[in-house]
């Protein structure tokens, strides 16, 4: 049996976050995809729910490069606070630079993710992500659960 | 002994002189007269010549003055004796005086003749005269030109005593303090010293002449002059420990640096700018990697969904506008890598370190395993390539891609062969990669290492055209030299230099 998923996307273009939701679109495993559109509000929206004990995202699918607080930046404040950092979040960004490779991890990334050019290379990265995280992966218990 | 002496002056053999023969009164008072004159006369001599011996104590040849003293002194007694013999007939003492004369003339002989080499030898008084002359004349002319480069030294030079004071200047120092030269000689040397360092140099200056040594003053600071118009400039002096006739003396030489300093400041700023414009681009690398690839993705993945949803109700020529976007998107994404590898390439902010040049040129070929095999090239790699200066992963770059460029542009008619060599120029290695591929026409030889420049179209040749660019890159950083010789159809050679790995001394 499958469970349904919740996803959150951190992530500034519309575009790029509707290549994601056109790729996970009628995913079995995926229950809603919420896109939050700059760091700040993401992590303040984060942080009210796990404090009001409202269900928290199963996945957090992160770009780097975002208005107001950068990416590394909520990922250090995620994996800082008690109550959110064990969620997965997974880096989903253009850069390939190793700098960038390298500080995701020792912030404790969950994995990084580089967004391919290709339509179907990044339809396919998508459901990879999708098929280990959401299915062979066990995540940890959702905070209202 | 007194038996011999009265021997001596026995008279009873012989008569007096005067009842000897016939003497007139006249003719014997001449001989007694002139006798006892000469007999005063050496008498004299001798006593001058003691005075002279005793006044004199830096004559030469004391003692043959001391034999002319006895031989007159003699001289003298033998006409004492002579004179008296007129009435004491003593001719024993007149024969033992005159042997003892006798003696001692020839002994002063033979020792006047022993010394006359070194008598002739003595400078005459006109000599000595001319040479004091001359030795005076030197002095002067060493004085005069101590003074000339004391006073064209480009340094300023000040010459101090161990009271402090002034003693010479030269223009030069009166130019870099602004002071006429009366106005410093005799002044304490504190005058120049600006106000902060005032206190403790009295005692610097005496525990210079405690340990009198050449030295570079206040090593490891910055030193100041105070110039008459109370600005300071920057100074570099040294201190030499001089022995002047007045005493011990320290000659400061003194370096204005007003000009190295303002040098040193532009060097710095210049550095600063470079750090700087380094910066810009390393942001400019970042933003092309992020920023300038996004949207490029959204372009195709758009164009692309596009086909897909809507490919059915489009025609064949809006399928192919799509197409066109896509790949000039990716074409450019393409480029936009390669500018950024080209930006990383040889950036040299790695140490250089001995490396083996066959290594590097062995891994790149592993690197390109696919397109060996694909072609079916024949690679040789010389045995004994030698070991370079260079930084890790930089010479494998430049082998990589010159053994690329040789697969890639191989003759469609032969099996491409390709060769690596070095050999020794001087203190660099040149290193040659030959191939049988199709050339290059010598009119383009420069333009290939320009970056993006191709020379064939994209239908014939894929790739941006960075390759030879990062080469030339990577080969300018390590201050190597790379070029092409080739004939269009029979191959090309690329030729570039490294230098040799210096031998390690000492560690």
């Amino acid at each position: 049996m499958s469970t349904k998923h919740r996803i959150m996307l951190v992530e500034d273009h519309p575009a790029d976050a509707l290549l994601v939701r056109e790729a996970l679109e009628g995913s079995p495993s995926v229950d809603s995809l919420e896109v939050s559109m700059d760091g700040t509000s993401a992590l303040a929206l984060l942080k009210q729910r796990a404090a009001r004990g409202e269900e928290l995202p199963d996945l957090v699918l992160l770009d780097l490069r975002l208005p107001g607080i950068s990416g590394q930046e909520l990922l250090a404040a995620l994996k800082q606070d008690s109550s959110l950092r064990r969620i997965p979040v997974i880096i989903l960004t253009t850069s390939a630079s190793e700098e960038d490779v390298r500080r995701a991890y020792e912030l404790h990334a969950n994995s990084y993710l580089q967004k391919p050019m290709d339509l179907d290379a990044f339809t396919g990265l998508m459901h990879s992500v999708e098929d280990f995280w959401l299915e062979q992966a066990t995540l940890p218990p959702g905070g209202s659960h | 002994m007194w038996e011999f002496l009265a021997a001596i002056f026995d008279t009873s053999d012989w008569p007096a002189r005067w009842r000897c023969g016939e003497w007139t009164t006249l003719h014997g008072w001449i001989h007694i007269g002139s006798d006892f004159a000469i007999f005063l006369a050496y008498a004299a001599i001798p006593l001058v010549l003691i005075y002279f011996l005793l006044k004199r104590r830096d004559l030469p040849f004391v003692p043959i003055f001391w034999l002319f003293v006895l031989f007159i002194a003699f001289c003298g007694l033998v006409h004492l004796v002579e004179a008296t013999i007129f009435y004491k007939p003593w001719y024993r003492l007149s024969g033992a005086v005159k042997l003892l004369t006798a003696v001692t003339s020839w002994v002063t002989v033979v020792a006047l003749w022993k010394v006359a080499p070194s008598v002739l030898s003595l400078p005459g008084l006109a000599r000595v005269n001319n040479q004091l002359e001359r030795e005076v004349e030197v002095r002067r002319q060493m004085e005069e030109r101590f003074r000339r480069v004391f006073e064209a030294a480009p340094n300023a030079m000040i010459m101090v005593d161990r009271q402090g004071s002034m003693v010479l200047v030269n223009s030069e120092a009166e130019r870099v303090f602004g002071y006429s030269r009366s106005e410093l000689v005799g002044r304490p040397v504190e005058l120049l010293v600006p106000e902060r360092f005032r206190g403790d140099h009295p005692s610097n200056r005496a525990s210079f002449f405690a340990q009198p040594e050449t030295r570079a003053m206040g090593a490891g600071r910055d030193l100041y002059g105070l110039r008459k118009d109370g600005t300071e400039v920057p100074l570099e002096i040294g201190l030499n420990p001089i022995e002047t006739g007045s005493g011990p003396m320290v000659l400061a030489s003194v370096i204005d640096i007003t000009g190295r300093k303002e040098a040193e400041e532009a060097m710095r700023r210049t550095a600063r700018e470079l750090a700087r414009s380094n910066q810009d681009l390393e942001q400019f690398a970042y933003v092309a990697s992020h920023d300038l690839q996004a949207p490029l993705r959204q372009v195709v993945s758009f164009c692309q969904l596009l086909e897909r949803r809507y490919g059915d109700s489009l025609d064949a020529n809006a399928r192919s506008y799509l197409e066109h976007a896509v790949r000039g998107s990716r074409r450019m994404q393409s480029m936009i890598q390669d500018l950024l590898s080209y930006s990383r390439a040889g950036r040299g902010d790695e140490p250089a370190e001995e490396l083996d040049a066959r290594t590097a040129c062995q891994r790149a070929l592993e690197a390109l395993e696919e397109p060996v095999r694909e072609s079916g090239a024949q690679v040789r790699i010389q045995e004994d390539l030698p070991r370079v200066r260079a930084v890790p992963g930089a010479l494998e770059q430049v082998f990589q891609n010159l053994l690329a460029n040789a697969l890639k542009f191989r003759h469609p008619g032969r099996r491409p062969e390709v060769e690596v060599g070095a050999s020794r120029n001087g203190s660099e290695w040149v290193f040659s990669i030959r191939d049988n591929g199709i050339g290059i026409d010598p009119r383009h030889a420069e333009r290939i290492f320009g970056m993006f420049q191709r020379l064939h179209g994209l239908d014939r040749y894929s790739g941006t055209g960075i390759g030879l660019a990062m080469v030339k890159k990577v080969v300018d950083r390590h201050g190597g030299r790379v070029w092409v010789e080739s004939e269009p159809d029979r191959g090309s050679t690329f030729f570039f230099t490294m230098q040799q790995a210096v031998p390690q001394e000492t560690v």
